[in-house]
């Protein structure tokens, strides 16, 4: 193994739990423990039989040199280059520092259902849906409403992500955010920090109804929204899921897994919230178009809005009067869908109660 | 070169002479970059495969060699090092060599004599120490690092047995 100033910090980015993964796949047997400090694991080849020691703390005061001697081993032994095996089991954070970006690792456990392959619609449906959960988190966080609920520029070049890389032999995936955070950022956190921090926690107290509940209602009905489809998608993968944030910030970072069931808990729950808080805009303006029978309307608001969609039922029942042209405060249901592939949500809107305007 | 680097290297020179007539494997740890202080790992290759991890230092100065003892000084990183629990047994070994260079090894056809001995001390279980720059730790002169006294190490690592 080659060694520089840098192997420290990468041989300590390592994560343990992937490499005891990557161990049971590449045919190593886990032998013994030493204490709670280590495990010793053997792979026959031939005649002979090798034995590497992992870990099970970072903070073990030989860490360092365990983990050496071990990627050396399995250099000999695997013919798997510390490079290659770096790359693989390297935290999110050790990603998010050295390319100065917001990362987050997603893996599903597919390997546990002894399935060797992921479908290909639950992995780009769950990327699209984790796009557009970061993404109306990141609206949530600057605070602004734009046109027709299109998604700020400024958010969506600090929050799309690229993807680094896979993981070979399970089924993961590195994302990266593609703008990559400047020098004059690492005095506060900029947009893209704030996001994914907000996602990571979400995905974090998605383990307890009660705090979903809670961070999902704070992050309002259109990250709840996404989110959910995002769970929705990777549950059709029947396993749990991991989430590793890296971030270039020395504080920030979190590691959550989520199991199955969990998951479908939480699903339940995000139901629930999306339901109980529709998202509702309360607009003055000129009522433009309205047609009962065909139960569609369309609104300028005053602050230059436009908005086209179909009339409730409550207000054809209650035959309340539309005067076109006439100015009216608007009460209008927005329903968010995912209609790109880019992770974009298009908003539906619903009319459901028109009153008078009085200028006053 | 600078006294301190033929210092490494023959005291290295001298542990991996006695790690390879005890018939284990040695294994230098890279040296650009500190890995936890260790310097040198030796290995069993059959049975349990033990392993001892080995810090080496090396000096000339005799006035550490007291009647039974040597007083050798450490840095308190390194006090608190080699006495930390460990997944891997770590030792000490202090390599004291002759004042001048051109008395350290002696050759003719029918040898090659290092001149110099290590001994070697395990601080495992040594309690805290509260000193800021170093701390003197004792050696006894029967803790001599040879072929004999490294395979008992070696046995009562395999055994699970303190040091």
């Amino acid at each position: 193994m080659k060694v520089n100033l840098h192997t420290a910090e990468i041989i300590k980015a390592i994560s343990l739990d992937g490499f005891a993964q990557h161990l049971a796949q590449s045919g190593w047997e886990k032998r013994r423990l030493i204490g709670n400090k280590a495990s010793v694991w053997t792979k026959n080849h031939g005649d002979d039989e090798s034995e590497v020691v992992l870990p099970l703390n970072p903070e073990s005061s030989d860490y360092l040199i365990r983990m050496w001697d071990t990627l050396n081993v399995l250099e000999n032994v695997d013919g798997l280059s510390s490079e290659e095996i770096i790359m693989k089991l390297a935290s999110a954070k050790f990603f998010a520092r050295s390319g100065m970006r917001e990362v987050i690792s997603l893996r599903l456990f597919v390997d546990e259902l002894n399935k060797t392959e992921l479908d290909l619609h639950i992995l780009s449906s769950s990327l699209r849906y984790l796009q557009a959960t970061l993404y109306s988190i990141g609206q949530v966080k600057i605070g602004l409403n734009s046109k027709g609920g299109r998604i700020p520029q400024m958010v969506m070049d600090s929050t799309r992500l690229s993807v680094i890389s896979t993981f070979p032999g399970s089924s993961g995936i590195r994302l990266g955010t593609t703008q990559q955070i400047m020098q004059g950022e690492l005095f506060g956190p900029p947009l893209s920090t704030q996001t994914f921090k907000e996602f990571a926690e979400l995905v974090n107290e998605s383990l307890s109804v009660e705090g979903l509940r809670e961070k999902a209602t704070s992050l309002k009905t259109r990250s709840a929204s996404n989110y959910k489809k995002f769970l929705s998608s990777v549950s059709l993968a029947d396993t749990a899921i991991e989430v590793d944030w890296g971030s270039p910030f020395d504080e920030s970072g979190l590691k959550v897994m989520l199991p199955a069931m969990t998951i479908k808990s939480a699903i339940q729950v995000l139901d629930e919230i999306v339901e109980e808080m529709p998202e509702q805009v309360t607009t003055s303006g000129i009522l433009i178009g309205g047609n009962k029978r065909n139960k569609r309307f369309e609104f300028n608001s005053f602050d230059g809005e436009d908005y086209t969609g179909t009339i409730s039922e409550e207000i054809i029942k209650n035959g309340r009067v539309m005067t076109l042209s006439s100015s009216y405060t608007a009460i209008i249901e927005v329903i968010w869908e995912n209609t790109t592939s880019t992770g974009e949500s298009n908003a539906r809107y619903k009319l459901l109660d028109l009153i008078p305007f009085e200028f006053s | 070169m600078e006294l301190n680097f033929h210092k490494e290297e023959f005291s290295l020179a001298y542990v991996h002479a006695v790690v390879a007539v005890a018939g284990y494997v040695f294994q230098a740890a890279p040296r650009q970059v500190d890995m936890d202080g260790v310097d040198v790992l030796v290995k069993e290759t059959s049975g349990r495969r033990s392993s001892l991890d080995i810090q080496i230092k090396c000096t000339a100065d005799n006035s550490i060699l007291n009647i039974d003892k040597l007083s050798y000084p450490v840095k308190i990183s390194t006090y608190k090092r080699l006495s930390a629990d460990c997944i891997t047994p770590v030792i000490l070994v202090v390599v004291l060599v002759p004042k001048t260079i051109d008395k350290w090894i002696l050759f003719s056809e029918e040898e090659l004599s290092l001149k110099g001995c290590g001994y070697w001390l395990s601080l495992s279980g040594y309690p805290s120490n509260y000193n800021r720059e170093s701390v003197t730790i004792s050696i006894p002169r029967s803790n001599i690092f040879n072929v004999d006294n490294l395979c008992s190490i070696i046995e009562k690592v395999s055994r699970g047995e303190g040091l």
